[in-house]
């Protein structure tokens, strides 16, 4: 199977991940030095849960916006190596086109909760149950 | 004196009209009134002050307006009538005092003091005393000079410790109290009339002395002399106008400041409030960088979590290849050990032949280890495969960073829980001092402490000039002298006259000074009696009077204890109070507001037990913080002769009632 060399998700998620963003980080007006989230921040959290939680997402739904080049978001394949140690993909989708689709799943559940909680619930990602 | 009853009708709190009895017998002369703060204990002295003297007075010792006498309820219902009855014995004699207020029939609301008519009425032994007589009947008793002695509030007792501070405006009015109270003014008049009359004569002999040619010289120095002592004269009283200008100031600002205080004291919950908010704020911002930082590598930690039981799983794999590998082998050596007798067939250990039986048996073990060796066959590819994917997944390192993130969630939460109660308490706060402009308090402040300064440097500027105006006044002095021995002047009539006011001058102030230090002896004798009496600490020798009547407490070795607690500055105000009352008057009452405040029990236990010996009667105007009536009283029960409590009927009304 071929690997992409780009990623990305649907317009929808792209947006949802836009306001993810806009709510994660600082207000725009503060003029102190703050620590700023990028995408690929959220992007690898929404994998990285998917596979935690053995998610097993569904293809996407509308044409991808393949905005990540690969290199760039998994650069020690760290992702890829997980997913393929795993052997969670179906033999029918690359291992990155897998991890899209881990990532437009957890960045849509990610927006849902903002919506019906105000905030992300970081302690139900986060919290080490074992 | 002896008080008998007081009548007191519309007075400050007390509505209609209320009687008191104070207590007649010898040894049971102490009155206890109990009333709660701002129930009407000081009022009740004033009431008493007002009957004898028409006076009331309030903070920083300021009358009170006739129309803030009248009771508020009573004015409402425009019954703008108030007076004060007072009936006592002196010297065998029966006293009756009536002193009435009247709103004028024109006034529809009285404001000031002149839109109310004063009545005095006073009777001895049934005798009706005609107007102008009543004040000098009042003073021969009781004169208002010593008032302050007797009717004494306790909340003042704080204006005594300025007595210490030599110099100071404040004491100098106080001592300038005390002095008139024992008497000095007497003598002092007589100086300043020798002094003024001195002057006179000292520029009469230096006209006389322009006429001598041998004094002409000293005459014209004189002259210069004289004009810089007018400036002198005229500066001090300038200096001493803006010292009573800026005293004032600042006593205004304390009254204004005392009225905020509970406003202040919001104001100052509040900054401390914002500063907490401030800090809160600032850790949440610092917490939520840290979150935002761990957020970045969050994704780590949660594949490290999420890829653990794969790695258990594929170690638990590598282990059993290598276990089987293991297996195979020792299968292989006992298979190959087996061929070998089965190719040799002679026994190692008693060389005979194996039987055939025998090793037909070992071709049958042969083949069963054969298929078991089979079966633990491993690929080693697979294990290399295998530990490439374990070394693969250990590169996915975690620093815990989800633990850390939710500790910072939980904290964050906390956080937010103290914001919105710190903020619901600073909408409370802002809510209840809406209407005050606080940082017009703040200014207030800050203009006092500017005045408290400039009062100093008055006070250190009148010292200087005084000191030159002395030391001007030896000079002319000095010249006077030597006018009077020079040829032409001596023998004329205002040398003659300049020496006998020199003369009389120094002996009034001989005089001044030789009462002072036997009234001040005197005192200080009193003072350290009851000191003795009062203070919990025998080690203490004595006190020691100063010239403006500050007491120190002197220690056993003899120094002055520099450092005292302020239930030691009451117990020496109470011994000064002692001394001065029994110094100035022999005998009468003694009216006491809030005299034990600041004293701990064993000084208090001290102080109630000496009260009953300080007066013919003693008056207590206290509150249950000061003397507990289930546990003080027993000090002296058996001095108390009365007992009343001031009950509230409302936060504008008081009520008098017995309760023994």
């Amino acid at each position: 199977m071929n690997e992409p060399n780009r990623i990305g998700l649907t317009p929808l998620a792209a947006q949802q991940l836009d306001e993810l963003l806009v709510e994660l980080n600082p207000d725009l007006d503060s003029k102190k030095e703050t620590v700023k989230l990028i995408k690929f921040d959220i992007y690898r959290l929404a994998v990285a849960l998917g596979i935690k939680e053995n998610k097993n997402p569904p293809a996407l739904n509308d044409k991808s916006n393949a905005v990540f080049r690969v290199s760039e978001l998994d650069p020690d394949k760290t992702l890829f190596t997980v997913v393929e140690c795993l052997d969670s993909c179906p033999k029918e989708t690359s291992i990155y086109g897998y991890i899209e689709q881990l990532a437009e799943q957890g960045i849509k559940e990610f927006h849902q909760h903002l919506q019906l909680r105000g905030e992300l619930p970081l302690t139900e990602y986060l919290l080490d149950k074992s | 004196m002896k008080l008998q009853e007081l009548t007191i009708y519309n007075f400050m709190p007390y509505k209609g009209e209320q009687k008191i009895e104070f207590p007649q017998h010898e040894t049971q002369n102490v009155m206890l009134l109990f009333g709660d703060n701002m129930r009407g204990k000081t009022s009740f002295l004033n009431s008493i002050r007002w009957g004898f003297y028409g006076l009331a007075l309030g903070r920083h010792l300021r009358e009170i307006p006739r129309a803030n006498l009248v009771n508020s309820i009573a004015a409402a219902n425009d019954d703008w009538s108030m007076s004060i009855m007072l009936k006592f014995t002196h010297e065998n004699r029966q006293y009756e005092l009536r002193r009435q207020i009247d709103k004028k029939n024109h006034v529809s609301v009285p404001k000031n003091d002149g839109d109310f008519n004063e009545s005095i009425g006073l009777k001895i032994d049934n005798e009706v005393i005609t107007g102008d007589l009543i004040v000098n009947e009042i003073n021969q008793v009781t004169p208002a000079e010593i008032s302050r002695f007797f009717l004494f509030d306790g909340e003042l007792l704080q204006e005594y410790e300025n007595l210490l501070v030599e110099q100071s405006e404040q004491g100098d009015k106080i001592k300038e109290h005390i002095e008139q109270a024992l008497g000095v003014p007497a003598l002092v008049n007589g100086r300043n009339e020798f002094t003024s009359l001195l002057k006179d004569a000292r520029r009469i002999q230096t006209r006389d002395a322009k006429n001598s040619s041998d004094a002409k010289m000293y005459a014209e120095q004189q002259r210069v002399n004289e004009s810089k002592q007018t400036t002198l004269e005229k500066d001090i009283k300038d200096l001493e106008i803006q010292q009573r200008d800026v005293q004032k100031q600042i006593d205004d600002i304390e009254d204004q400041l005392k009225n905020t205080e509970a406003v202040q004291k919001k104001k100052h919950t509040l900054d401390v409030l914002k500063r907490e908010r401030e800090t809160i704020e600032t850790q949440l911002a610092y917490d939520a960088d840290e979150q935002r930082e761990l957020f970045q590598a969050a994704w780590k930690d949660v594949l490290f979590k999420g890829v653990q039981p794969l790695v258990n799983s594929l170690k638990n794999k590598r282990d059993s290849l290598l276990n089987a590998t293991k297996a195979k082998a020792v299968l292989d050596s006992k298979i190959t050990d087996l061929q070998k007798s089965l190719d040799d067939p002679i026994c190692p250990t008693c060389t005979q032949n194996i039987p055939q039986n025998e090793m037909n048996v070992i071709e049958k073990k042969i083949i069963e280890l054969k298929a078991e060796a089979e079966l633990s066959h491993v690929d080693i590819d697979d294990v290399t495969a295998i530990n490439s994917q374990i070394d693969k997944l250990a590169k996915i390192k975690s620093s815990n960073e989800g633990s850390r993130i939710c500790e910072l969630v939980t904290k964050q939460r906390k956080m937010q829980v103290s914001i919105i109660k710190i903020e619901t308490e600073l909408d409370d706060i802002e809510e209840e001092i809406r209407g005050f402009d606080t940082d017009q308090i703040m200014r207030q402040r800050e203009k006092k402490d500017r005045l408290g300064n400039q009062l100093f440097k008055l006070e250190s500027d009148i010292k200087d000039t005084k000191g030159l105006l002395s030391k001007l006044g030896e000079t002319q002095a000095h010249i006077s002298t030597l006018i009077s021995k020079s040829t032409g002047s001596q023998g004329q009539s205002s040398t003659i006259r300049v020496n006998l006011y020199q003369d009389l001058e120094v002996l009034f102030k001989t005089g001044i000074d030789d009462l002072r230090d036997a009234l001040r002896e005197q005192v200080a004798t009193y003072a350290s009696n009851a000191f003795s009496e009062l203070t919990t600490e025998k080690t203490y020798t004595g006190l020691e009077i100063n010239k403006s009547y500050g007491l120190s407490i002197v220690d056993h070795t003899g120094q002055i204890l520099k450092e005292r607690s302020a239930g030691a500055e009451q117990i020496v105000a109470l011994s000064l109070i002692d001394g001065l009352n029994k110094t100035a008057r022999k005998t009468g009452p003694i009216v006491m507001d809030t005299p034990l405040g600041r004293l701990d029990p064993k000084h208090r236990s001290n102080v109630l037990k000496y009260l009953p010996k300080m007066a013919d009667q003693v008056i207590l105007l206290v509150h249950e913080g000061e003397i507990d009536p289930g546990r003080d009283l027993s000090n002296f029960a058996e001095r108390i002769g009365a007992r009343y409590q001031i009950e509230r009927i409302s936060a504008t009304e008081s009520q008098i009632v017995r309760s023994n």
